[in-house]
């Protein structure tokens, strides 16, 4: 089979070099017998994907789920849940590899609900990728939760914007791609983004302080297929194709993750103040949290009528633990794609899965 | 038929159809919507028809092209803009060629508030080219300069060409922005040059001036000019001083544009309706032909034409200057008969891989690019610059006459061109400074 | 759309409280609107954007017959648009599509109707011109030339 991947990052992105180490690995996997096109922004916008693998246009995409409110609650439930890594029993530099794990072992194994909206978009769900930690990234000192109230922050997400809004902020939206230009103009006082986007958006040329612990929270990328293309391989292919996106998943979560450490270590040389965020915005981040938490449950419960919530979030918590631990000492993409795979992708029963 | 062969038999097929006067944006369509079709079979086909249309069109960031647009017509309807060739006109009155002169700096100012080259020649147009037949200018020179001077309304800020470039490259709109203004400006003085030297070859050009302008006549001049200047601090001082984004900037321009009207009483209902309406219809005409490159995007990438061509051009153009000098060649051929902005969207899938594969400035190639497009608004066949000046003149100017008094700045042009290649600096440094 | 806009600048920059939704609405409301339904106020007038150069050098017979060609291809190509329009209306609709703006959501699946209905209005115009053009009838369409040449560039 051929297979094309429309990727959402510009070409010559990082995660685009991952996505084409990807391709080589599907073909290897297979032996041959599955090809992988890559088209980096060429063929579908982060907006397109989803109708366009639903249509088939491409096979295979990073689908930003966010966008789509309606077709996938309990997909963009569970991701708003990522906030749970700042709780101070997962919090860290390598939280997102746990996440990862975390959301991707729930969808594929324990979510019957996840895989029937995948189904009705014509999809098969084939693993994600969460980005680093959500962090305050500003152009004015804060040194208490005080200094927050009134600031105009950029917020990508309905989490961010609750957050906002609990500390007395004003949550803005603004694309990513106005927000340099927001925030050296002073429209905004602060963008509430990962430590990646951090150099990859530019942000690291206007900001003069960068607070990592808050508002915290991470977006996930699914990586998911047509669901036609998906059951035209044979269980054989299926396999390699799984194997391949257990190595996309933790490459692309660990380019995040590298990028974020070189944003870290640039940023003395600019004349920016990186570190933790102060400690009371961090207390109160952390209590935030633990209502927000069940405020998810409710939100989604009362706008798309999903009971699961609060057993998801106690099932994603518990499930961190042991992610945590599984990978709090990866030091490469490799390392944590083999876990990928042992833990979650080897165990899948290619036949029946994502029908 | 190879995949890539379908592809570049639907390029062919696409300019056949347009040369046969097929709207831009329906050629496309079919194009793409045939080509994706015998490509990839009728479910990417009708899916692409059913998402793009909607996905492009609905985009924040192109929101700023009809304010814009909007902007310009209501100044341009409720003639917002002559005072600034009035204060112009009574400042540079001892220059020689000072009235020409004026028409240029009239236009860099009602730049500042309108997107678009045509809507600046057609306001200077009616201001000015009178006043000046009036002094007993040539007509080849009074008709040349201010069909000329339109150019500077693509590059100054705001910029309808340079918002879908910066849309389409991914690149920040307002360093496109200040890279427009330092552009816009050299070509304003470059033009000046020209009128300058002219008049002082041939003195009968341009055989009356106006010596005896008192200050305090120039002071009362800049009285009249607080619309236009009202409404670019407006949009400046709000862009550069934190109040609202590039995007925003449009509708407040607007917004300031309308009551800056009503508070100088030149606002009727009917004014407004007419802004609106060639708002609508220009915006249209120009949002189905993005439609259809962004189509025609899909289909040069799963043909494969696409990297065909963009890597060929690489590999027949040995050197940077080569592969320089063979773009401003096409788009000057392109630009005598296609209108710019279709132009663009036509050839950047090609021509954008082959300046990001060459390592040079997006930005600055954005700013070369407009430069190049508005050349074609003034060159022969089908200058639409030209075209304009000459529905304001009527039958005392022949269309010819105009032509010709335009070919001294296209010199001009072509110099400015070879300037900016060789110091892309030029165009850098003052989004550098700002970013 | 311009009064919006201004508005949520003003209460963002004035009083710290921007517009909720203001983006979304203006992207899958205001550009939909605007551009799918000038799209047949545009053929009306004939402003899209063509080529004459070519035509203009030829007789009057094969500039008739290009002409008809165009109008064909416009009202194949716009009813197109209009059919893959209504399937994703229909899909959306059933859906419910909605965007997230901040903490709140708005629907848009209504806006996905406009695509449809702008290209059907479109492709009768064309339909109207190319039967006018036939018949030699004179068309009802008020052809402003002068002013359409007014395209922004
Ligand atoms: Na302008
Ligand atoms: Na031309």
């Amino acid at each position: 089979a051929d297979l094309s991947f429309a990727g959402g990052w510009p070409p010559n992105s990082a995660p685009t070099a991952k996505i084409e180490d990807y391709a080589k690995a599907v073909e290897e996997y297979s032996n041959g017998e599955v090809s992988v096109r890559v088209f980096p922004l060429s063929l579908l916008s982060f907006g397109e994907i989803n109708a366009g693998l639903r249509d088939g246009i491409a096979d295979v995409a990073g689908n930003l789920l966010a966008y789509f409110p309606a077709e996938y609650p309990t997909l963009n439930m569970l991701a708003e849940f990522s906030e749970l890594v700042e709780l101070e029993e997962f919090s860290g530099e390598l939280s997102s590899l746990a996440f990862t794990g975390a959301i991707m072992d729930y969808v594929m194994n324990d979510c019957p609900a996840c895989i029937d909206e995948m189904s009705a978009q014509n999809q098969v769900y084939l693993g994600a990728s969460s980005t680093t930690s959500y962090a305050l990234q500003c152009a004015v000192p804060l040194s208490s939760v005080g200094d927050l109230e009134g600031k105009r922050l950029r917020a990508a997400g309905a989490y961010w914007a609750r957050w906002a809004e609990s500390v007395g902020a004003v949550p803005v939206s603004m694309s990513v791609n106005e927000t340099l230009e927001g925030l050296s103009q002073g429209v905004v006082d602060c963008t509430m983004s990962n430590t990646a986007d951090f150099v990859n958006f530019g942000f690291i040329d206007v900001v003069d302080y960068v607070y990592i612990g808050a508002p915290g929270a991470q977006f996930n990328v699914p990586f998911t297929m047509n669901k036609d293309s998906w059951n035209g391989l044979s269980d054989d292919n299926k396999q390699a194709m799984l194997r391949a996106h257990a190595k996309l998943a933790a490459d692309i979560a660990w380019v995040y993750i590298e990028e974020g450490r070189a944003g870290r270590e640039r940023a003395p040389g600019e004349g920016i103040e990186y570190g933790a965020a102060p400690d009371d915005i961090v207390a109160m981040n952390r209590e935030f949290i633990q209502e927000d938490k069940d405020a998810i449950a409710e939100i989604y419960n009362e706008r798309f009528g999903i009971e699961s919530g609060a057993e998801a979030a106690a099932a994603l918590t518990e499930s961190l633990g042991k992610w945590t631990e599984l990978t709090k000492d990866v030091s490469s993409g490799e390392e944590l794609a083999e876990i990928y795979w042992n833990e979650i992708f080897s165990k899948i029963d290619v036949a029946s899965y994502g029908q | 038929m190879t995949d890539v062969g379908v592809g570049l038999t639907g390029l062919a097929t696409l300019i056949a159809l347009i040369a046969v006067r097929v709207p831009i944006g329906i050629a496309l369509i079919a194009v793409s919507f045939t080509g994706l079709y015998v490509l990839m079979g009728p479910r990417v086909a009708w899916g692409s028809m059913s998402i793009i249309p909607y996905k492009f069109t609905s985009s924040w960031i192109l929101s700023s092209i009809p304010m814009f647009l909007f902007l310009g017509f209501i100044s341009y309807h409720t003639q917002l803009t002559r005072g600034m060739f009035n204060a112009a006109r009574i400042w540079l009155a001892s220059l020689p060629g000072g009235l020409a002169i004026a028409s240029i700096f009239g236009s860099a100012g009602f730049a500042a508030v309108s997107g678009s080259s045509i809507a600046c020649s057609a306001a200077m147009g009616r201001i000015a080219i009178p006043e000046m037949m009036k002094h007993r200018y040539h007509p080849e020179l009074a008709t040349g300069t201010v069909a000329v001077a339109g150019t500077i309304g693509a590059l100054i800020p705001p910029s309808i060409i340079l918002i879908l470039y910066g849309v389409i490259a991914q690149i920040s709109i307002s360093a496109l922005f200040l890279g427009g203004i330092v552009a816009g400006l050299m070509t304003a003085v470059g033009y000046t040059l020209v009128v300058l030297l002219r008049v002082w070859l041939n003195p009968d050009l341009a055989p009356e001036r106006d010596a005896s302008v008192t200050m305090r006549e120039k002071l009362l001049a800049l009285r009249e000019t607080w619309p236009i200047l009202l409404i670019m601090i407006g949009i400046f001082g709000g862009l550069f001083g934190g109040v609202f984004t590039p995007t925003e900037a449009g509708a407040v321009g607007a917004s300031l544009a309308c009551l800056v009207a009503i508070i100088s009483g030149q606002m009727t209902l009917d004014r407004f309706l007419t802004a609106a309406r060639e708002t609508l219809m220009t915006t249209a005409a120009l949002l189905i032909i993005a439609i259809g490159a962004s189509l025609l995007t899909r289909f040069l990438a799963l043909s494969g034409a696409g990297d065909y061509l963009s890597g060929g051009i690489l590999s027949i153009a040995s050197s940077p200057v080569l592969l320089m000098i063979g773009i401003v060649c096409v788009y000057l051929l392109m630009g005598m008969f296609l209108e710019p902005i279709g132009a663009m969207l036509l050839t950047l899938p090609i021509i954008l891989p082959v300046v990001d594969a060459s390592g040079w400035s997006l930005l600055w190639f954005g700013i070369v690019l407009t430069k190049l497009l508005e050349i074609g608004m003034i060159t022969p066949p089908i200058g639409m610059n030209v075209f304009v000046i000459k529905s304001v003149v009527g039958d005392l100017v022949k269309t010819s006459a105009i032509f010709r008094g335009v070919a001294w700045f296209i010199v001009m042009d072509l110099v400015l061109v070879a300037i900016l290649c060789a110091f892309p600096g030029l165009v850098l440094w003052l989004p550098n400074l700002a970013g | 759309m311009m009064l919006h806009v201004t508005a949520d600048v003003l209460g963002r920059y004035l009083f710290n409280a921007p517009l909720p939704g203001t983006i979304v609405v203006v992207a899958n409301y205001y550009m939909i609107i605007l551009v799918f339904i000038a799209l047949g106020v545009a053929e009306e007038k004939r402003a899209h954007i063509s080529v004459e150069f070519l035509t203009d050098l030829m007789s009057e017979r094969p500039r008739a017959a290009f002409s008809v060609l165009a109008s064909a291809l416009t009202i194949a190509v716009t009813v197109i648009l209009m059919i893959a329009g209504w399937s994703e209306a229909m899909k959306k609709t059933r859906g419910g599509a909605t965007m997230e703006q901040g903490s709140q959501m708005i629907e848009i699946w209504q806006s996905y109707w406009l695509i449809p209905l702008g290209a059907a209005l479109m492709a009768l115009i064309a339909a109207y011109r190319v039967i006018a053009t036939i018949t030699g009838a004179k068309s009802g369409l008020s052809e402003t030339d002068a002013d359409v040449k007014f395209i922004n560039d």
